[in-house]
């Protein structure tokens, strides 16, 4: 297993779609994460910290209650600077994804509704950039 | 014109002019007036003390020249030869006889020229024998004795008596006197020869000349008169006729008050002084006594002719106040003419001036300054005119383009009001793009896993399936039962408690030994088995197991991931119909029965992404009868309403939303836990183009527009807020009555 794939969304039907989407896609090459909060993401983040099995991928939100997208991926991004981070979000504020780009090297902002192939070809890329650095 | 509208001017003038005009004039008569009578009193009494004297003198010196002529005459010795030849002849042969003929036509002569030349009435000789021997006038007393009865009592008699016992001649009263047909006055003296009285010569004197004297009345004018007055038989008595009176006979007189000056003339005192005569006519008199003729004389004046002059100057005077009057009269209203009235006109005129009409110019009255004033005024009307006119075509034209304006300016708030809303859905549109995104997002990839999903359970099932044995298939069906029955649908965990669930399941497989402990748990929890079951168990350690986990994971990915498009797409509609609700505009304007509550909810939804991040809502909608409303209108003012909330609580505080009904309203309130409104933005929140928020979250007409929709309701909004507290914004609609 090449590591975890962490879901970050508040909307429950966003976490459902990639759980069954990701599983389809990847099957078991990865484990998944689903976290319905920023903060609950960290928490696992947390837990993830010092254990064999990485968090690799973040894919998250930006519209949630508490701690945005952004500011969650900046955070994520001083503690797993290596982890891949993905925006998904179906309206974001251009500020922010500069914001994201700029302080937490976000690789990819995909917008829902989104395409399978763009969500995999996001994860995979940002995969092999990883190995290659 | 305008004298009975503003006499103030007129009157004062006119006043002043007369004051100033008759003051003078009446100093000066009154001054010249009483000079005028003290000279003339004195001149009057100067007068009358010259003529009252120059009488007294006159009558003295009349009487004196008659004593002295008689005296002379009695010693002439024609006179005593003409006495003892009259007294001889007549005593021989009668009057009759002709020696006394030829005496008197001897003497006749002598004494005619005597009388001619003194102007006597009569000369009379008397011989020693008491007879009356010749008279110069052949009266009828000649002959007779003196002792006579027609003598005794006269003048004659005592004159001659006096004048032979006294022998002193003296001019007596002029009385009575029988042979004279009148009052006469005669004067005696003794004839002497060789020192014997042998008769006496008397003279008759007629009044006429002593009268002659009196009405010698030069410088007494018409009416001043000379008065005498005698005292006979102890009454006082006029001795001549008056002047004026001539043809009373006056004899006596009330010394009491009407001859007083007379009787103290008579009493030998002399004075002057004013007096009301017998005719009871004031005069002023002067009196002396005349010791010639015993007489107490007055010279009086009536006061009406001396004060004449006066009367007249008063008169002329009178005239001269009058014509001066006159005069200005004539002059105030020659300055009414070309002052006063041209100021008064002036003043009224332009005191009756309205801002809207000018006269076209005042008429000029008056050449003087005044005309010069009233110009100056026409060319400033003239100039003022030409500011009104130009000042109305400006004002038009401001009022034009201030029409104009505002009607830009109602365009622009109708377009601002638009502005408004479309701001405020604008807001929206950027939460309802991730509102309607998020379930699309699911959707779509949902679809996309149960196409992947479904095509894999279809390749693997003709092999999973045939392989099963008779016991597996019974299994498996029991699985399959688990998956489709109610409790794994639609997980009921979130996603903590799955990982929990996972986190246990995991553990226990891998107890068991079980490889792929994390992936039959996910199938597991997918099926809905929260614990261990020893037919999973027994399928995991099976041969194909696996394959069967497989098949059953795409399968319940299916039923999931078709769930979940019908939650999502509930999700999409749901907005999709409050943004239609809120979209919608009411062309038909009237209103319309609806519901508060349901109008409210729509809102938020519309705002559920942001109200879900940190808000908690409680709504108490007691009251949800339907109302009549513009419901499009009042879902403005909700979703103002609600957003100012959340933009003052930055997303982060409680909300509540209240509504009931109190009385005949309906009240609905709308809380935050924001920061309140300051004191002094209390009074100008509802105003136009008021905004506390930064440029770009509000035009400042929101609560404006909240406000015009409210009272369009005939409604009223009011707000309570505390500093630190929150803000409660109050809408009250009224229950129209039906509703």
């Amino acid at each position: 297993m090449d590591g975890v794939i962490l879901c970050v969304d508040d909307e429950e039907m966003i976490l459902t779609a990639l759980e069954m989407q990701l599983d389809q896609m990847f099957g078991s090459r990865f484990a998944y994460e689903f976290a319905e909060s920023a903060q609950e993401a960290c928490a696992l983040m947390d837990q993830y910290e010092g254990r064999e099995c990485q968090i690799i991928v973040i894919i998250t939100d930006w519209l949630m209650p508490g701690i945005k997208g952004d500011v969650f991926l900046v955070k994520a991004h001083q503690r797993f600077p290596k982890v891949v981070k993905i925006m998904l979000t179906g309206q974001a504020d251009q500020s922010a994804i500069q914001n994201a780009k700029e302080n937490a090297a976000l690789h990819r902002c995909l917008t829902k509704p989104w395409l399978p192939e763009d969500l995999r070809e996001a994860i995979e890329s940002g995969l092999a950039q990883g190995r290659a650095s | 014109m305008n004298k009975t509208r503003r006499p103030g001017l007129v009157l004062e003038l006119g006043l002043w002019m007369l004051a100033i005009s008759i003051l003078p004039v009446t100093a000066a008569v009154g001054i010249s007036n009483s000079t005028f009578v003290k000279a003339l009193t004195e001149q009057a009494q100067e007068r009358l003390d010259l003529v009252a004297k120059d009488c007294v003198k006159r009558i003295d010196a009349y009487a004196d020249d008659l004593i002295i002529d008689l005296s002379v005459l009695a010693e002439e010795p024609t006179l005593v030869q003409a006495l003892e030849n009259f007294a001889s002849a007549s005593a021989n042969d009668g009057f009759g006889g002709q020696a006394f003929l030829d005496d008197r036509v001897k003497y006749d002569g002598y004494f005619s020229s005597l009388l001619s030349k003194r102007k006597w009435s009569d000369v009379l000789l008397i011989d020693a024998d008491q007879r009356i021997v010749y008279s110069a006038n052949y009266s009828n007393e000649l002959g007779l004795r003196l002792d006579a009865p027609e003598l005794e009592n006269s003048n004659l008699f005592r004159s001659v008596s006096d004048a032979n016992t006294l022998l002193q001649s003296e001019l007596s009263d002029f009385t009575d006197y029988p042979f004279a047909g009148g009052k006469v006055a005669f004067l005696a003296a003794p004839i002497f020869k060789n020192g014997l009285i042998i008769g006496d010569v008397v003279l008759r004197i007629s009044p006429d000349d002593v009268l002659k004297v009196l009405n010698e009345t030069t410088g007494l004018g018409a009416t001043g008169e000379i008065l005498t007055g005698e005292m006979r038989d102890g009454v006082l008595q006029l001795a001549t006729p008056t002047r004026i009176a001539a043809q009373q006979e006056i004899h006596t007189l009330d010394i009491a008050h009407e001859v007083w000056p007379l009787a103290e003339a008579l009493a030998g005192r002399e004075g002057a002084g004013v007096y009301k005569d017998y005719r009871g006519v004031e005069t002023r008199a002067v009196w002396k006594y005349s010791p010639a003729l015993n007489w107490g004389m007055v010279v009086k004046i009536d006061s009406s002719e001396i004060y004449g002059p006066i009367t007249y100057f008063k008169t002329i005077s009178m005239l001269i106040v009058i014509v001066s009057v006159l005069f200005v009269i004539f002059g105030a209203y020659l300055s009414y003419r070309s002052i006063t009235r041209p100021i008064v006109t002036l003043a009224s005129l332009v005191g009756g001036l309205s801002g809207d009409h000018l006269p076209e110019r005042l008429p000029i009255l008056a050449r003087n300054e005044i005309g010069t004033l009233i110009d100056v005024f026409n060319r400033l009307f003239a100039r003022l005119r030409d500011y009104q006119s130009s000042l109305e075509t400006k004002v038009s034209q401001r009022t034009q383009e201030l029409e104009t304006a505002l009607q830009d300016l109602q365009t622009t708030q109708d377009q601002l009001i638009e502005t408004e809303k479309m701001a405020a859905l604008g807001q929206l549109v950027a939460g309802i793009a991730h509102e309607i995104n998020t379930p699309l997002g699911a959707i779509i990839s949902s679809a996309n896993t149960i196409d992947g999903a479904l095509e894999q359970a279809l390749r693997s099932m003709p092999v999973v399936l045939g392989d099963l044995g008779h016991g597996e298939r019974a299994r498996f069906a029991s699985l399959v039962e688990h998956l489709i029955s109610d409790e794994s649908k639609i997980s009921s965990l979130s996603f903590r408690e799955k990982r929990d669930v996972k986190k246990a399941l995991e553990k226990a497989l891998s107890e068991q030994n079980i490889e792929e402990s994390s992936r039959i748990a996910d199938v597991m929890i997918n099926l809905g088995y929260r614990d261990i079951d020893a037919e999973v168990l027994v399928l995991a350690q099976s041969e194909n197991g696996m394959l069967q986990f497989d098949l059953l994971s795409r399968l319940s990915n299916v039923i999931r991931a078709t769930a979940n498009i019908s939650v999502a797409a509930e999700r999409a509609g749901k907005v999709v119909l409050a943004l239609k609700t809120f979209a919608h505009y009411d062309q038909s304007g009237a209103p319309h029965l609806s519901r508060l509550d349901t109008s409210i909810e729509t809102v938020l939804t519309l705002f559920h992404n942001q109200i879900k991040q940190d808000i908690e809502v409680r709504t108490d909608f007691a009251f949800t009868d339907p109302v009549l409303v513009h419901s499009d209108e009042l879902a403005q003012v909700w979703m103002n309403l609600i957003q100012n909330a959340l933009q003052a609580m930055v997303f982060k505080g409680k909300l509540t939303i209240r509504i009931e009904r109190q009385g005949q309203l309906v009240v609905v309130s709308i809380a935050d836990t924001g920061p309140g409104i300051a004191p002094e933005h209390h009074e100008r929140i509802f105003k136009p183009f008021f905004t506390t928020k930064v440029a770009g979250e509000g035009s400042g007409l929101g609560l404006d527009i909240v406000r015009r929709i409210v009272e369009k309701h005939n409604g009223r909004i009011w707000f309570a807020s505390e500093v630190g507290v929150g803000t409660t914004f109050f809408v009250a609609l009224p229950l129209v009555e039906g509703t």
